[in-house]
């Protein structure tokens, strides 16, 4: 059950920090010029 | 003895059929040596059944997966008119995030785990990680096109090579990594490309791209998930003699070249990386970052050593010594290769240096003789070079083989 729950923790901990990239991703390439 | 037998066989491990074959050969041996009865031998032999199946079905899997990836970056990429720009930006972040959980929740399941009770799942899990991995690459692109930002931007690339190294090393998949490591180096290239526009544009980054995923390696290896060591030497090995392929063409030089902020950032990452895992690594392995440094070397100064134009029909003295010396060079570091392969039981490794090898020698043996040998002769002189340069890379590669085992023995 620790395993899962740090499983889950740690998977829910990186998608949270992939989906905040999107926006560096977009917002970088929105910039003028 | 039946219901022991009956037992065994249900329980029986798969294994491949070359293993089965080693194994029934060592049987009869020990056999003749008195050391196992028959019925021991025959005990031992019910354990195992041999299985072709399971490459067939890895295989399945993760074509499967990789279909299934490119036809939603597809999917994303052709618009998808009927749904607004929001709605088909939520579609596809719910289908990543469905791989996500759908390859952890696999992974969890003890049905779905590997006999080592290691992290890394079954080919499912890895296929699930694999389409995750390209997924977040939709999610990315599908964002820049929801928000109408163009999507041919090398920074799109860097982002998912980012996410799916992120994710790679936080679940500890390798099918994430290998995605990884070649956006993230597309990324890289591509971004260098852009600005310089030539072949030491292309080369240099691709050859410091190799010497950082070398380092890697070695920071790995046998220390931190072996598996993701092996797959970073790997990158580093197709990245170096991808490299020194380019670099060994007459017409690959520096025009448009500029030290832009990516060039200095990657050269001054390659040496701190090859410094970090030159401390971290332990005898031979040191010597290991070392390799793709001086090849890069030897990469960049073939790239800046120019030889003179004598028209489509000529090739001069210089030209000779330039193909020359990239063969040589390129003969050594797929030499070393091959035998790092060997070292490292890495018999992928070690294809892919002699492959590229070949291929390396067909195609300078084209550009550098075809301009002034014709028809048969031409054959001729390309069967004599094959057999030469296959005979000397072969004893070579015996020759180290046979002194690694000597001094390991």
């Amino acid at each position: 059950m620790t395993i899962l729950s740090s499983r889950v923790a740690r998977v829910a901990a990186v998608a949270l920090v992939q989906l905040a990239l999107v926006p560096v991703a977009v917002a970088v390439r929105s910039r003028p010029g | 003895m039946t219901h022991d037998l009956a037992s065994s066989a249900t329980a029986a491990r798969a294994v491949a059929p070359s293993q089965l074959a080693w194994l029934e050969n060592e049987l009869t041996t020990w056999r003749a040596a008195g050391i196992l009865d028959d019925m021991q031998a025959q005990a031992i032999r019910g354990r195992y059944v041999a299985v072709r199946r399971f490459s067939l079905t890895k295989l399945l899997l993760f074509l499967g997966g990789a279909f299934i990836g490119v036809g939603l970056l597809w999917l994303v990429a052709s618009n998808l008119d009927n749904m607004s720009p929001l709605l088909r930006f939520i579609v596809v972040t719910l289908v990543w995030l469905g791989f996500v959980a759908t390859a952890e929740i696999l992974a969890e399941r003890r049905a779905h785990r590997v006999a080592d009770r290691s992290e890394n799942g079954t080919p499912v899990v890895g296929a699930f990680r694999l389409l995750a991995a390209l997924a977040f690459g939709a999610v990315v692109f599908q964002a820049a096109q929801s928000l109408h930002v163009p999507a041919y931007e090398p920074k799109l690339v860097g982002i998912w090579g980012l996410g799916a190294l992120l994710y790679a090393y936080a679940v500890a998949g390798v099918s994430p990594l290998a995605v990884g490591i070649a956006t993230i180096t597309g990324w890289y290239v591509w971004h260098v490309v852009e600005q310089a526009q030539d072949g030491m544009g292309f080369v240099l980054p691709v050859l410091l791209a190799a010497v950082i995923a070398g380092a890697v390696a070695v920071v790995h290896a046998g220390r931190w998930r072996p598996s993701f060591g092996t797959l970073w030497r790997e990158a580093s090995v197709l990245l170096t003699l991808v490299g020194l392929f380019v670099a060994a063409f007459p017409y690959v030089d520096v025009e448009n070249f500029v030290w832009s902020v990516p060039v200095v950032v990657g050269i001054v990452t390659a040496l701190v990386a090859v410094a970090v895992a030159v401390v971290l690594g332990t005898g031979n392995a040191r010597l290991e970052p070392v390799a793709p440094l001086i090849a890069a070397v030897a990469g960049i100064l073939l790239v800046l050593w120019e030889p003179p134009d004598l028209g489509p029909d000529a090739v001069g003295a210089e030209g000779y010594a330039h193909a020359l010396i990239s063969v040589a060079v390129y003969v050594v570091a797929a030499g070393w290769y091959a035998v790092v392969g060997v070292r490292h039981d890495s018999p992928r490794m070690t294809f892919i240096a002699t492959a590229a090898l070949v291929l390396f020698t067909t195609v300078q043996s084209f550009a550098v003789f075809a301009p002034i040998v014709a028809g048969a002769t031409l054959f001729l002189v390309l069967g004599v070079i094959f057999l030469g340069s296959g005979y000397v890379f072969d004893r070579g590669r015996r020759h180290l083989v046979a002194n690694l085992e000597g001094a390991s023995a």
